[in-house]
């Protein structure tokens, strides 16, 4: 779900400087690979689709975005990294790898422009497609000249070369020592839809596998990832800062920031040069709000009260709102088009244009005087119709007439209920950062939490009141749900150890809800001996996007 | 050195010839030398245009001006192609930047090093009026209908401009390839660097033309490299692709006839003497 750029003068060393200086907080200008390049992988880690994942650097603001830096499959194309190893296996075969490049396409910012020791210590959060998960930090590897994220697995004692064991995606929980296991520390408890929806969420610190650990490859190979100035005695642990957005059910960015205009717009960003001119760097990511002031102490429980609104159109689009000013507005015509604005004038960002048929129109305006781009044409003389500068340029009896500089809209967004029609399966997204030595990350690295279904406020398609229970050879599942917009139907979900999470239905059971309505579902049976052991029911709601919304897991 | 297996001489051999083939013909394999159209991508964002290029082990350039002046690169003041090497040894220079135009004032400029690839970057082109450089002509505007780079027609702005040059004035592009001419030097040994931070260890490996090596994954076990990386970089799309060395995952990219690729091998680098045929 996560998968998720020039000014010329005639001076040669200026000129020169333009073409061939990267741009501030652009990719890195040189290759900085990362990625798994100790022929290891993630497993455990289901991955019939895409497997999400969230990339940051430590005390540097690189990350890749949306980009799929995710292999779940040896052949997979498209990948940021250019291909992907071998050991990601196939499709659907719970085997992963990370493959990723600061300096190709997809990467914002570089987290180690000099390639040294101890400098963007970076962090990997996985998503597999049942919500496990790993989190995972490594240094600069120096030798290698990359971020090798197997410098983070356990190495294999029975190696003489300290070569690394998978790392393991499972399981998904807390471990006695409170730390959150499986990559999802940032728990859901309870949704209160309000009004205003309130979420109660528990916040974990996570495990985390680092090469820095005394058992992990990196340290065995002393590879210097782990620096000791720079790394040692760091623990990358919860920031306690919650962040909540909106966008897509499908997808939403992980960065905090996006550029609000031009041609970055949406784009994530770091700081207002990598929005280009007239565009700015502006949150993406509210700070949440909390009844346990901020930063939460880990482990630490929490009423979030969610957004039930967000911007349509605008330079804000889909971002929380509570006014329309909050929205902003964007240049509809004209040569600064997409440019954030917020008022139509000639003296706004949009500027004008030009009017009539004259040798000036349409140009770009900014004033309507002889003075201005624009100048003025003649009105009788010798000469009527040509473009002047002054009356005297028109001749005897004739005067010269300012042309009118009109100006360009700026079209405003407006603040609209998230479960209205201007929103097609919106959700409201929570998540928080990490820290390591004090510093907070610059993206949402904890899984978001998603509440789906047209907005929290708004009734959802997702499963409640989940119950199962044994009938003879069937067992019996009861739920209801509150809402079926945009819903295909059902799956019925079960998990064992050997297996994971599996599909126990045959076909999908069919939605009753009318005109979008919730409905009751009783006596759904299913046979014992699909469940294969499995002791556990999940409702897994399909929507017409093809994005799933999985139910609370009761037992029987 | 050589160690590629038997099976592949005469797979390499079709191959190559293909590929020359391919390549409009240009490109002549003989003993005593050779010459290749090589395709030049402009320079965009990133790493695009970012042309990796392998320069005979014997050529007649010398210099990077000589590379520039004889290869037809522009030398303008304005319009200039611009020239890069790795100088990747432990205390070395790292990436060596000159301009053409830079190049040739000087004389000759930086001199090439045998076994060694260099980066050719190229302006889009340049304004008639000669001013300024441009990064797009009027029709690639329209086809493109991008509406941060031009109006997108009549009835929602100004007149579309001629180009991105000042109006009244058109584009004039770039050249889109070189003819590259050189021989082969079979007794040249590479020697990549001891690796360190940043640059230190890198090394751009000119592919030899008449290499027996297809893949990545040939040239990792010709070097006899055990344990490090190999790398590609695509001018069109501008990514690197960046496989261990020798790995199953470096068998699956291919060399591109006319490009070099980075080496690296820690700790100590590693001597070897290419593979031809």
């Amino acid at each position: 779900m996560l998968k998720m750029r020039k000014v010329l003068i005639p001076l040669v060393v200026a000129a020169a400087g333009v073409i061939w200086a990267p741009a501030v907080s652009a990719q890195c200008t040189a290759s900085q690979p990362f990625g798994d390049f100790g022929r290891s992988y993630i497993d455990l880690c289901r991955d019939d689709k895409p497997v999400d994942a969230l990339v940051t650097a430590l005390g540097s603001p690189a990350t890749t975005g949306n980009a799929n830096v995710i292999c779940e499959s040896a052949d997979e194309i498209g990948i940021q990294g250019g291909s992907c190893q071998t050991e990601a296996g196939v499709v659907g075969d719970g085997r992963v790898t990370i493959s990723g490049n600061y300096g190709n396409q997809g990467s914002l910012g570089c987290p180690d422009p000099n390639g040294i020791a101890g400098v963007g210590r970076n962090v990997y959060v996985i998503r597999c497609n049942d919500g496990a998960g790993v989190v995972i930090t490594v240094g600069y590897n120096v030798n290698l000249g990359v971020f090798d994220a197997d410098g983070a697995h356990k190495v294999d004692p029975a190696s003489p070369t300290f070569d690394p064991l998978p790392l393991h995606a499972q399981p998904k929980g807390v471990d006695p020592s409170g730390l959150a296991t499986g990559g999802q520390n940032l728990v859901l408890n309870n949704l209160a839809p309000g009004p205003p929806p309130m979420a109660n969420v528990t916040l974990y610190d996570p495990t985390v596998f680092s090469d820095c650990d005394p058992d992990s490859v990196g340290t065995a190979r002393a590879t210097g990832s782990c620096d000791p100035a720079a790394d040692g005695g760091g623990v990358l642990a919860s920031s306690g800062n919650l962040y909540v957005t909106t966008g897509s059910c499908a997808g939403t960015a992980p960065a905090r920031t996006v550029c609000n205009g031009g041609s970055s717009a949406g784009l994530p960003c770091l700081n207002n040069s990598d929005c280009g001119t007239n565009a700015l760097c502006i949150p993406r990511w509210q700070p949440a709000l909390t009844d346990v002031p901020q930063p939460l102490i880990a482990p630490a429980t929490t009423n979030v009260t969610l957004p039930i609104s967000a911007c349509v159109g605008g330079s804000n689009p889909q971002s929380p709102c509570t006014t329309s000013a909050n929205c902003g507005g964007l240049c509809s015509a004209g040569s600064r088009l997409g440019i954030a604005c917020t008022t139509t004038a000639i003296n706004g960002v949009c500027q004008g244009f030009c009017s009539g048929t004259g040798p000036k129109a349409g140009l770009q305006c900014t004033t309507t005087a002889l003075t201005g781009v624009c100048q003025g044409t003649c009105s009788g003389g010798p000469t009527p119709g040509a473009g002047c500068t002054s009356t005297t340029t028109c001749g005897t009896g004739g005067t010269c007439v300012a042309v009118t500089c009109s100006p360009w809209p700026c079209t405003l967004g407006t603040c609209s209920a998230l479960n209205s029609v201007a929103f097609n399966n919106q959700c409201v997204y929570l998540g928080s950062t990490f820290t390591f030595q004090s510093t907070e990350s610059p993206s949402i690295v904890s899984t978001p939490l998603a509440f789906s279904g047209g907005g929290p406020g708004a009734p959802s398609a997702r499963a409640l009141d989940v119950r199962a229970a044994v009938s003879g050879g069937e067992i019996m599942i009861h739920f209801r749900t509150a809402a079926e917009l945009q819903l295909v139907g059902f799956n019925v979900l079960t998990e064992t150890k050997a297996k994971g999470q599996f599909k126990v239905n045959d076909s999908l059971i069919a939605p009753r809800g009318v005109g979008g309505g919730g409905a009751t579902y009783d006596n759904v049976p299913i046979g014992r001996g699909k469940f294969q052991g499995g002791r556990t029911v999940i409702i897994e709601s399909v929507l017409t996007d093809g994005t799933t919304l999985r139910s609370d897991a009761v037992r029987f | 050195m050589n160690r590629m297996k038997s099976w592949h001489m005469p797979l390499a051999v079709v191959f190559m010839a293909a590929t020359i083939l391919l390549a409009g013909g240009f490109a002549v394999a003989s003993n005593m030398g050779f010459k290749l159209n090589k395709g030049l991508v402009k320079t965009g964002d990133g790493q695009i245009g970012r042309n990796w290029t392998s320069i005979p082990y014997n050529s007649p350039y010398g210099t990077f001006g000589g590379l520039c002046t004889q290869t037809g690169l522009p030398t303008g003041p304005i319009n200039t192609a611009g020239i890069t090497r790795l100088d990747g040894t432990p205390g070395g220079r790292g990436f060596v930047f000159q301009t053409c135009n830079a190049a040739v004032g000087a004389g000759c400029g930086e001199p090439l090093v045998a076994g060694e690839g260099v980066q050719i970057q190229v302006p889009f082109g340049l304004c008639s009026g000669g001013g300024q450089l441009c990064a797009y002509t009027s029709a690639q505007c329209i086809a493109v209908g991008n509406p941060t780079k031009c109006c997108t027609g009549a009835g929602t702005g100004p007149t579309c401009p001629a180009s991105s040059c000042p109006a009244g004035q058109t584009c004039a592009v770039n050249l889109s390839s070189i003819i590259i001419v050189g021989s082969h030097n079979p007794s040249l040994q590479i020697t990549t660097p001891h690796t360190g931070a940043g640059q230190v260890g890198n090394y751009w490996f000119a592919v030899p033309y008449h290499t027996t090596a297809v893949t990545l994954n040939d040239v990792c076990v010709q070097a006899g490299m055990v344990s490090g990386l190999a790398e590609r970089l695509d001018p069109i799309t501008g990514n690197f692709t960046t496989p261990l060395c020798p790995s199953t995952q470096a068998q699956s990219i291919n060399l591109v006839l006319g490009e070099h690729i980075r080496l690296r091998h820690p700790p100590n680098g590693v001597s070897f003497t290419p593979a031809h045929f």
